[in-house]
């Protein structure tokens, strides 16, 4: 079952992102546009990156950056 | 339970490593792919950051030039190479986690996969440069053309190193025995996956909104 799910995962994954960038397109706004960024960049982080398995610091750092970036690239933008 | 996949070893080629979704957390100085590959993505996120930041900059100062370029761009376009660079990561996923279970089969498909999407991005990108180029929209045409020809320029070189790191490997696999596996073959899937990540924030800026 564990194994089932691991294969699954990843193209889920990539579904999820696909929906993602679709989503980001329709919406036609900044704010939600970067939101969903900052989601799939976790997706991505979090699965093809293995964060997931990773020591938490190094989630802790990722997730920091992808906040940071998203968040300042919003307030540099409007 | 901590639980760890028993790997069929061929012939000592391939180093232990470890693949399942209950596998046990790395230790800090043990990440991913490994410390080589994280203090170089780690450089890079930062240096996009700054780059994020400096579009951004841009386009308060800018508005309406900015939303010339935008409506200059084809969602579809950035729809096409969002989906060319996402399956193509996906593939290299699945290449990483096949090379941990030595099916060295699937693994090559899988990268033969992934080099072959990633390689339509890039020309897809020239696609698009050259037609910018053609259109009059070709660097000086504006702060907010140059913007857009500079930021995904610079994602564009990554995504052509990644291609050849990742190339690189795809042709060893099964053949030669890497002296570190969790760095040639994870290694550079992560700065694959981090060219992943750079586009995910390009995309919003100038395709999105």
């Amino acid at each position: 079952m564990e194994h089932l799910a691991a294969r699954t995962k990843r193209p889920i994954t990539l579904v999820v992102l696909l929906v993602l960038a679709l989503l980001s397109v329709w919406s036609g706004r900044l704010e939600i546009a970067l939101a969903l960024a900052s989601l799939k960049a976790l997706v991505v982080g979090l699965v093809l990156m293995e964060l997931d398995h990773a020591n938490r610091v190094h989630l802790a750092v990722f997730t920091a950056w992808v906040v940071v970036v998203a968040f300042g690239a919003w307030l540099l933008a409007t | 339970m901590i639980h760890v996949t028993a790997i069929a070893r061929r012939s000592c080629q391939i180093p232990r490593m470890t693949s399942s979704s209950a596998r046990p957390l790395r230790a800090l100085d043990d990440p991913p792919g490994g410390v080589l590959f994280w203090l170089i993505v780690g450089l890079e996120l930062v240096a996009f950051a700054i780059v994020f930041g400096l579009v951004a900059v841009m386009r308060s100062g800018d508005p309406a030039g900015f939303h010339e370029v935008h409506a200059a761009l084809d969602p579809r376009l950035g729809l096409a190479l969002t989906a060319l660079l996402f399956g193509s990561g996906w593939a290299v996923a699945e290449a990483v986690h096949a090379f941990r279970e030595d099916a060295i089969v699937r693994a090559r498909r899988a990268y033969a996969l992934g080099l072959v999407l990633g390689l339509g991005f890039v020309a897809l990108k020239v696609w698009d440069f050259v037609h910018k180029a053609r259109s009059g929209f070709g660097l000086g045409a504006s702060d907010a053309w140059d913007a857009y020809l500079l930021a995904t320029g610079f994602h564009f070189a990554h995504v052509v190193v990644a291609l050849v790191m990742l190339a690189w490997v795809a042709l060893r696999v099964g053949r030669t025995r890497f002296e570190d596996p969790e760095t040639s073959v994870a290694g550079t899937a992560l700065f694959w996956h981090m060219c992943d990540v750079a586009w995910i924030f390009l995309f919003p800026l100038f395709f999105a909104a």
